[in-house]
């Protein structure tokens, strides 16, 4: 049994340990892709914790067959950002729980921190303002996570047809809306950890 | 195509992925230390004020989310009481739930059984919102809270609901358990304070909205005694801000009359109908007071209606 579904099978099961090893393995993605639906690194923390949270209650529901549960994830944090609200109130004792940091960060200063985080701020903000949510969802996943159509939608619930749809839609929207305000940088180029993170955005066939 | 870039990503801040994940299998194991009862709470309103409202604005408001100042102060004047014809329909309403029929006996290892039929809005292509086609709900909650409940969702599926919150524990005092609400105030009085001082420390910075959203979480999906449901009305008769809604329909065209609520920290209200002769309670309505996202002002985001409660012994079982 290869160790995907070893570990499904662990998590449809409920064994801790097995979703102390899931959330080493992509909390981080779930704090980047929550930071790229709300544009708020603090809020993506918080969302971290819901998403884990709604992961062990919909444990039951993981299909016994599959590959990685990152898409799974994602697709949990995608919903729990849409229905924060109810989510919160769903998980309220265990919210009432988490522990705080005793001194609140400066957003403004982390932000500025580095240039890299700025442009990164700006791409996200820029999306949150020109795209509809629908949209967002799948730029979010499909571009910025690398989930492929499949994927993505299983990961939203929806047909392959309208995750490419939307996709088509965001892309060619953000990219105007990049080029018009020029926020990209000179290069075209957002830095970023992965080598391949460049955007040739000005290329517009492909 | 063109090609987006990519982004960088990034790790949790130094020391948050262990307490994160901590926390995480603290719940998971059940063993979590209680919040002690009385204990003040003021870590708790930190974290839940930002995050339900600023996410839920950012969210649901994402052209307004690059606009909005990023102040937390509130957005709205004061809400004013409740007119006398609100009112007085929550009187009616209360009357009415006073004189429901009791459940008897129920025990302790019982379950709730509620049947709705639910449709909730999403996002969709173009300009439009897509609405989720109305479909059945069931949902069998535990009565003392310690078994292992269920829901289903027509074409959906089904999932167990976890034992989470435990009695006397953080969480049970805004729970809907059987055991719970049973326990509640039956007096008007009593029953606003206990809303007045157990819903802001769930959440939200308005504390009439949070009385408001506690009261929906208590009444949908659970059974109320009719002496603590009637309080429940005569004291959302008192919380500022709630307001009429007349002719409206629930989510299986059934006519009524709503007491409603506007979210100040979201693009929208929050009804509850109320068959407007028999003053029944039929279902809720979530409905766009903005135009935002792409969602049309007055387009209902959310719609049920309740066609069933009764007790059963075992979750899954139908009455």
């Amino acid at each position: 049994m290869d160790t995907n579904l070893r570990l499904r099978k662990r998590i449809r099961a409920g064994d801790h340990d097995a979703f102390g090893e899931l959330f080493d393995a992509y909390a981080r993605s779930v704090y980047n892709h929550s930071f790229r639906l709300t544009g708020d690194w603090a809020q993506a923390e918080d969302l971290v914790s819901l998403t884990f949270l709604d992961a062990w209650r919909l444990r039951g529901k993981v299909d016994e067959e599959g590959g990685s549960l990152r898409p799974w994830l994602l697709g949990i944090a995608t919903n729990v950002t849409r229905n924060t609200r109810r989510a919160a109130r769903r998980h309220a004792a265990a919210l009432s729980r988490l522990p705080r940091e005793e001194v609140e960060r400066d957003f403004a200063d982390e932000v500025a921190a580095r240039l890299d985080d700025r442009a990164e701020l700006a791409l996200v903000r820029a999306a949150l303002a020109t795209l509809r949510r629908a949209e967002r969802e799948v730029l979010a996943l499909c571009v910025w996570s690398g989930l492929d159509y499949q994927a993505a939608a299983e990961a939203l619930g929806v047909p392959v047809g309208t995750v490419r749809s939307r996709l088509s839609r965001a892309r060619a929207k953000l990219a105007k809306h990049l080029k018009s305000t020029e926020l990209l940088p000179r290069d075209g180029q957002m830095k970023g950890d992965r080598g391949s993170a460049v955007g040739p955005l000005r290329e517009d066939k492909r | 195509m063109n090609q987006l870039p990519e982004l960088p990503e990034r790790d949790l801040p130094p020391g948050r992925h262990r307490l994160l994940k901590e926390h995480l299998m603290t719940e998971i194991r059940h063993e979590a230390v209680a919040v002690q009862q009385g204990a003040p709470a003021p870590r708790r309103n930190k974290w839940l004020r930002p995050a339900i409202a600023a996410t839920a604005v950012a969210t649901a408001a994402a052209v307004a989310f690059v606009v909005l100042p990023s102040s937390g102060s509130s957005p709205t004047p004061p809400a004013k009481p409740p007119r006398k014809s609100t009112a007085a329909l929550l009187e009616d309403i209360a009357l009415a739930a006073e004189h429901e029929k009791s459940y008897g006996t129920v025990r302790d290892d019982q379950f709730v059984y509620v049947e709705s039929q639910v449709s909730y809005a999403h996002d969709g292509e173009g300009t439009k919102a897509t609405i989720d086609p109305l479909h059945r709900q069931e949902v069998w909650t535990s009565v003392d809270g310690l078994h292992v409940g269920l829901v289903r969702q027509a074409g959906m599926g089904s999932h167990s609901v976890p034992v989470d919150v435990k009695p006397g524990k953080a969480g049970w005092d805004v729970s809907s358990f059987y055991n719970h609400v049973k326990t509640l105030p039956t007096d008007a009085d009593a029953m606003y304070d206990y809303l007045a001082t157990t819903a802001p420390k769930y959440g939200g910075d308005d504390k009439n909205q949070a009385m408001f959203v506690l009261v929906g979480d208590l009444l949908r999906d659970s059974i109320v005694p009719p002496k603590q449901s009637a309080a429940l009305f005569r004291a959302v008769a008192r919380i500022p801000g709630v307001a009429t809604v007349e002719g409206v329909k629930d989510a299986t065209g059934r006519p009524g009359v709503a007491i409603a609520r506007t979210d100040p920290y979201n693009p929208l209200r929050d009804e509850w109908i109320f068959d407007a002769k028999t003053y029944e309670f039929l279902g809720e309505r979530e409905v766009a007071t903005k135009d935002n996202a792409g969602v049309k002002k007055g387009t209902v985001t959310a719609n049920t209606a309740v066609l069933r409660r009764a007790i059963v012994d075992k979750a899954g079982e139908r009455p």
